[in-house]
């Protein structure tokens, strides 16, 4: 964000910050009911392997309190969900409420419930106590928020001492003939899928344009470091289209 | 291990195990004992880990990281599949279990014992007649291989020995072995004595000084 002039990028536009919101809750009232469909579209079905690597490094067991910032449709509090048990708690939190919505309703109807709550709420001031979740993750949606520091800073603050945040995004790929093949398919199949599918390829043509502005690996890593997080490392999936960020609350 | 690639492997291994656990029924009580509890396969080399979470009567595979595990089973591939195995009788010799043992006694027993019905499974797809007739005929195939495979490390065995006569026969090679046995003790004896006489010979003292 551009703290200055108070200005930030909304894909390749610049926007005044306070209206970055609107601009991303638009784009996801728009692709919320066709986003799991999209989603196994648009990655051929990896985005399953990159949130089960998620799971596994989350070291999440029976009886922990989990929070998955910008949950959506739920993909990974599902597991979560199977994974606390009845003693445990994941709460599925999204500043969306159309994706909320869609998240709530799939997971209700596959029979979980007992120990998920919904939270609507921002990422950039949590409304959770200091110290109170063991585990906390966020899948594609850090590019989202506006002041990515205040909310890794946010999440740092309601993470119990010794816990796990993991930022699951997309990232720069290590390779320059794959982020070139890359770069092909995000600003032309994607968009192209978006019309086909959903009906809307601005929503995609902001989803390729966002990516290429969230900050690359080490960058990131040194953001989470910043927030107050340890033991900060990532993981490249798929040449590193994907990352996971993962530290550790001292 | 690209993350990806093991990530899909730990998948694909979940959803097979718990399917053929799914269709043993009797697997189910026993799986629901062992609730929370976590048992490491480390198979060494290539040195994939592996850990299974039993929970709610199903089975979670994730990566091991230390500490994390009630029980750990370490050894080659071969030695753990020996070990795990239905039909083969492995050796605890040749791993290294660390942790509850009972637990890894078990989780071998469920192996060994396991039956799923997988003729019950493919009727959902092919309805009951043709499922059985599949069913009767896999076993025919299957009993005819091992068939197959017991007659043919018969027959190599008897050409070895009986016929080419690269390698002698068992019998030959044991009465060989015990008619070399007795000179080879004596000439073991002999040498013995004779270095005992060496070695006083060493501690008495130089003519010479």
């Amino acid at each position: 964000m551009d703290k200055n002039q108070n200005m930030t990028h909304f894909g390749y536009r610049q926007v005044p910050a306070e209206q970055k919101a609107q601009h991303v809750a638009q784009v996801f009232h728009s692709v919320a009911s066709r986003y799991d469909v999209m989603n196994d579209l648009m990655s051929m079905g990896i985005h399953r392997i990159w949130k089960r690597f998620t799971i596994e490094m989350s070291g999440v067991r029976k009886g922990h309190r989990v929070l998955d910032i910008a949950g959506g449709t739920g993909d990974l509090t599902m597991q979560f969900s199977r994974l606390v048990g009845n003693t445990g708690t994941v709460v599925l939190a999204d500043i969306n409420d159309s994706m909320l919505k869609v998240g709530r309703d799939r997971l209700i109807d596959q029979g979980f419930g007992s120990n998920i709550e919904y939270v609507q709420a921002n990422a950039e001031c949590l409304p959770f106590p200091d110290n109170y979740f063991d585990c906390i993750t966020i899948a594609f949606g850090l590019r989202n928020v506006t002041d990515k520091d205040k909310a890794l800073a946010s999440m740092a603050r309601v993470l119990k001492p010794g816990g796990r945040l993991l930022v699951l995004e997309f990232s720069k790929p290590d390779n320059p003939l794959l982020s070139k093949a890359y770069d092909l398919y995000s600003f032309t199949a994607l968009p192209l899928m978006g019309t086909l599918i959903a009906g809307d390829s601005e929503s995609y043509r902001y989803l390729a344009e966002s990516i290429r502005m969230h900050p690359d690996q080490e960058t990131l890593k040194g953001m989470m470091e910043a927030a107050g997080l340890a033991r900060c490392k990532y993981y490249n999936m798929t040449g590193g289209i994907v990352a996971l960020h993962t530290g550790i609350k001292a | 291990m690209d993350p990806v690639a093991r990530s899909a492997f730990h998948l694909a291994l979940e959803r097979l195990l718990n399917k053929a656990l799914a269709l043993d029924l009797a697997s189910q009580p026993k799986l629901r004992c062992w609730d929370g509890k976590m048992l490491g396969l480390c198979l060494q080399p290539p040195g994939l880990s592996v850990a299974l979470l039993f929970q709610d009567g199903q089975v979670r595979v994730f990566a091991e990281s230390d500490g994390q595990t009630d029980a750990r089973i370490t050894g080659t591939p071969l030695a753990v599949l020996r070990f795990l195995a239905p039909v083969e009788e492995g050796s605890i010799t040749e791993l290294e279990v660390t942790g509850d043992q009972q637990l890894v006694d078990e989780f071998r027993q469920l192996l060994q014992e396991l039956e799923p019905d997988w003729e019950a499974e493919l009727a959902q797809h092919l309805g009951d007649v043709l499922a059985h007739e599949a069913g009767r005929r896999i076993r025919q195939g299957v009993q005819w291989g091992q068939q197959a495979q017991r007659t043919l490390l018969a027959n190599l065995a008897e050409y070895v020995t009986e016929e080419s006569r690269i390698l002698p026969p068992r019998a030959e090679l044991e009465a060989r072995l015990l008619e070399s046995l007795p000179p080879l003790e004596q000439r073991l004896d002999e040498l013995e004595l004779r270095v005992q006489q060496l070695e006083r010979l060493l501690r008495q003292p130089s003519s010479s000084s």
